[in-house]
């Protein structure tokens, strides 16, 4: 790790998940999920405003107001009281809330979604922000509250590098039982394939919560275009219930076609409730989808 | 292509079985999914025979069919037809010495073989030694002249001319292959050279005594028959000691070595060259002579000190009759004996003493016979005075007188020492043994015991008998290995020497080599066992693939 930027020291498992050279990669992008008029504490903004140096935004004047936050240049061209909203600088933390459930150790989307989570965290780490992790199935493993610095991302690696799948996929029961527990607004990626129901009332759970929300999708080859044909027993990796099925291709052409019904029902629930939403397949760069992310998510 | 048992294709039909119970077994593959609610509404496809086919096979079932077509295929006995040298074959394998080289015989009986199985046969062999034997009758068996062949193992005997060796089959042979490594002499037969491994070796050994009979010489010849310098050494053992000798021998030469060798009477000799070699049985060679114990007849005056430095001098022993040598010692011989004599203040009819004078100063001539001999510690009182003949030679004088003289009379040597031995130092001095042990190698010189190779026969007359590791062996006797062995004869023992021939050790003269052209004929190859052995991994395939679950 001598190497490595950001020197993840006492770490074996930031080997495991990512090398140095991605951890490198990393180093050199920055985490910009910046979003206009909201608060910039260090590098992130909060969602609550406050008073600070940095003006935020106009608001109509109201009896009580201070009257030196009174804008008079505005009120001096338009006749009009308005009082100036400053941001407040507060910390939002990263919570990276992870699906370990069996159906993500098919095709190394669990592995994919560690690696993804590792690099939520270093980036998170470079920036000096708090970062944690919370593996889920059917409910949370509640690992720790959100810290800064070396040592926190030496753990979360360590633990990252330990997670195994257990149990079936609760997307409400588990995203609601964390949205309670977790009061301090902050941002929220939620990493699982989706491939169970839930995910729109655990989303409004984490909307109470005043989170900033990616749900990022990870799907393995066999989710996308499953190479099979001919008499099988197609069996849930989770629930354990099976089907015989004869496969060809009109079976995979419906096959196919209601994973894509699935998903736009999940997009469409992302964007009803103000949450972003991302596809990765699990073959792929972990570090890449990381930058993706970063880049295009305006919370 | 031909099939011994056609009706065996009939095998074929139990690929109806097999293939039936394959597509009756329901094959059902598991296939994980993550979720399965995507998959319910999924219509199942219902796929025409020829889809449902392709979906059907897999490896094993071509395995299996594989497996059966191979087995009736071997079951058919397919055989290729190739062209072979037709006719009657006779092998004659040489098995004299020279093949005993490491690797050689291994190489003989691999190319026999080989001639064998390549050939329609029938074939006979023989083997190429003195004498000749058959190995092999007659047989149009291949398994059995390969059995045979197995047999065959070389001698360290002498190689007789190839005629002797083809007369045990008088019948005529359409084709005789000599297999050798040496193919000098071989005509009108086609002839398979093996290589013979470089060679050191000695090619001749013998040892004579010096004429004046002071030691012996040992003269050798060193081959050195290999593709690079040999810093060789020859060692040369007798009863009495070890001589020693060293040459730089270059590349497929040939050296003389003369060592001499100087100590008591010997009887037996071992010359031995040292580094070894592939062929280690020419790095020994044995020499004899054939004097064993010398019977010596007393007359006149007892002398201890004489029949001691007889004694030392060689293995003298008493004889009554018949002797070897006469020895008189202050007596006058009533008659002359025939055969050596030693006289030492003695006469005889041919040679009568005058009796016995005072001696004068000691002198001698140059002579060989009185090395290591120092006259000035002599002291000599009396001689006994000679009426020599003119032949006879004085070697030494005392004073006048002649003190020591030789002669060669016609009824033997004789040799006169006239000093008296009761009124002289001389029997005291170490020097008195060392000169009759050389007036002992002039009067007796030795004749060369019969030096035999092995596989030579030896007629041993009545009472003889030569002293093997089996015990005494009489009348008729072939050494089998070489060495010197004791000869017990009536009037003493001996030694007979026995090597391996001595062209053995020679690298073989360049001859080219003629093949005769031989007949072809169509020969049945035998394809089954092959198949057969193609089957067993197809058979271990489908076991594991079966065992990995995709059965």
């Amino acid at each position: 790790m001598g190497g490595a930027p950001g020197g993840v020291a006492g770490g074996t498992a930031a080997v495991e998940l990512l090398s140095p050279a991605e951890l490198a990669v990393l180093a050199r992008a920055r985490f910009a999920l910046r979003r206009p008029r909201l608060l910039l504490p260090g590098g992130h903004l909060a969602r609550r405003a406050g008073a600070s140096l940095e003006f935020a935004d106009h608001r109509p004047y109201q009896p009580g107001d201070d009257p030196r936050l009174v804008d008079w240049a505005v009120y001096a061209r338009h006749r009009k009281l308005v009082t100036k909203v400053f941001s407040r600088e507060v910390e939002a933390p990263l919570y990276v809330l992870l699906d370990a459930s069996r159906s993500m150790a098919l095709g190394g989307k669990l592995s994919f979604a560690a690696r993804l989570s590792a690099a939520f965290c270093f980036l998170a780490y470079r920036a000096g922000d708090r970062f944690a992790v919370y593996p889920f199935s059917e409910t949370v493993q509640f690992l720790g509250r959100p810290r800064r610095g070396r040592a926190a991302l030496a753990k979360t690696f360590a633990e990252l590098s330990k997670i195994s799948p257990l149990g079936r996929t609760d997307l409400a029961r588990a995203l609601s039982a964390w949205a309670e527990k977790v009061g301090e607004p902050g941002f929220c990626l939620i990493l699982s394939d989706f491939l169970a129901p839930g995910l729109r009332e655990g989303l409004l759970a984490l909307r109470h919560g005043r989170h900033a929300v990616a749900a990022i999708q990870i799907l393995a080859p066999q989710d996308l275009s499953p190479a099979v044909a001919g008499e099988v027993r197609l069996l849930d990796v989770e629930e354990g219930r099976g089907r015989s099925l004869s496969v060809g291709r009109a079976a995979l052409r419906a096959y196919m076609e209601a994973l894509r019904r699935w998903n736009a029902a999940l997009l469409s629930a992302c964007q009803e409730l103000g949450a972003a939403f991302f596809l990765f397949p699990a073959e792929g760069s972990p570090v890449g989808a990381a930058l993706t992310v970063a880049r295009r998510w305006r919370p | 292509m031909t099939w011994e048992l056609p009706w065996a294709w009939l095998w074929l039909l139990a690929l109806i079985p097999v293939v039936l119970l394959h597509f009756l077994r329901r094959r059902e593959r598991d296939f994980l999914v993550s979720a399965l609610f995507l998959w319910e509404g999924v219509r199942p496809d219902q796929p025409h025979f020829l889809q449902r086919l392709r979906h059907r096979l897999d490896l094993l079932l071509l395995l299996q069919v594989l497996a059966v077509i191979l087995f009736a295929f071997a079951l058919s006995r397919p055989a290729l037809f190739a062209l072979r040298p037709s006719g009657a074959t006779l092998l004659v394998l040489d098995a004299s010495a020279s093949t005993a080289s490491e690797g050689v015989a291994e190489k003989i009986r691999e190319e026999a073989k080989r001639v064998v199985r390549g050939s329609a046969g029938p074939w006979a062999a023989v083997l190429w030694t003195d004498p000749p034997a058959r190995l092999a009758e007659p047989t149009s068996s291949q398994a059995e002249i390969l059995r045979a062949l197995d047999l065959y193992r070389p001698t360290l005997r002498r190689r007789p001319p190839l005629a002797r060796a083809l007369a045990l089959f008088p019948e005529p042979w359409p084709r005789v292959v000599v297999i050798t490594d040496n193919p000098a002499g071989v005509i009108g037969a086609e002839v398979i050279q093996v290589e013979r491994p470089p060679n050191l070796g000695l090619t001749a050994f013998s040892v004579r005594p010096a004429p004046d009979g002071t030691r012996y010489e040992a003269f050798l010849r060193v081959l050195n028959a290999t593709p690079k310098y040999q810093d060789v050494q020859v060692r040369v053992r007798t009863e009495a000691g070890e001589f020693w000798a060293s040459r730089l021998l270059p590349p497929g030469q040939e050296e003389d070595l003369v060592l001499p060798l100087f100590g008591v009477r010997a009887g037996a000799f071992v010359a031995e060259l040292l580094p070894g070699d592939p062929f280690p049985w020419d790095n020994v060679r044995y020499f004899a002579f054939s004097t064993g114990t010398v019977r010596v007849a007393f007359v006149g005056q007892e002398d201890r000190y004489l029949w001691a430095a007889l004694r030392a001098a060689a293995s003298a022993v008493r004889a009554e009759g018949t002797a070897d040598l006469y020895v008189a010692v202050s007596t006058e011989l009533a008659g002359e004996p025939v055969g050596p004599a030693l006289l030492v203040a003695a006469g005889s009819p041919d040679c009568p003493g005058e009796g016995f004078r005072p001696a004068g100063a000691l002198r001698a001539e140059p002579s060989s016979l009185l090395a290591h001999v120092s006259l000035e510690k002599i002291r000599i009182a009396k001689v006994y005075a000679l009426r020599l003949p003119p032949e006879a030679k004085v070697l030494a004088w005392a004073g006048e007188l002649p003190l020591l003289v030789l002669w060669e009379s016609p009824h033997g040597r004789r040799a006169f020492l006239t000093a008296e031995l009761g009124s002289s130092n001389l029997p005291l001095l170490p020097d008195f043994p060392v000169l009759v042990r050389n007036l002992l190698g002039w009067l007796l010189p030795e004749e060369p015991a019969p030096l035999l190779e092995v596989g030579e026969t030896l007629r041993l007359p009545p009472g003889y008998a030569v002293l093997t590791g089996e015990g005494p062996v009489e009348g008729l006797w072939s050494p089998e290995e070489p060495g010197l062995y004791a000869l017990r004869r009536p009037d003493g023992t001996g030694y007979v020497a026995v090597n391996v021939p001595w062209e053995a050790s020679r690298p073989p003269a360049p001859v080219e080599v003629v093949k005769p052209e031989s007949p072809e004929a169509k020969v049945a190859v035998p394809l089954w066992p092959w198949v057969l052995l193609a089957l067993l991994p197809l058979l271990l395939g489908e076991a594991l693939l079966f065992a990995g679950g995709h059965g």
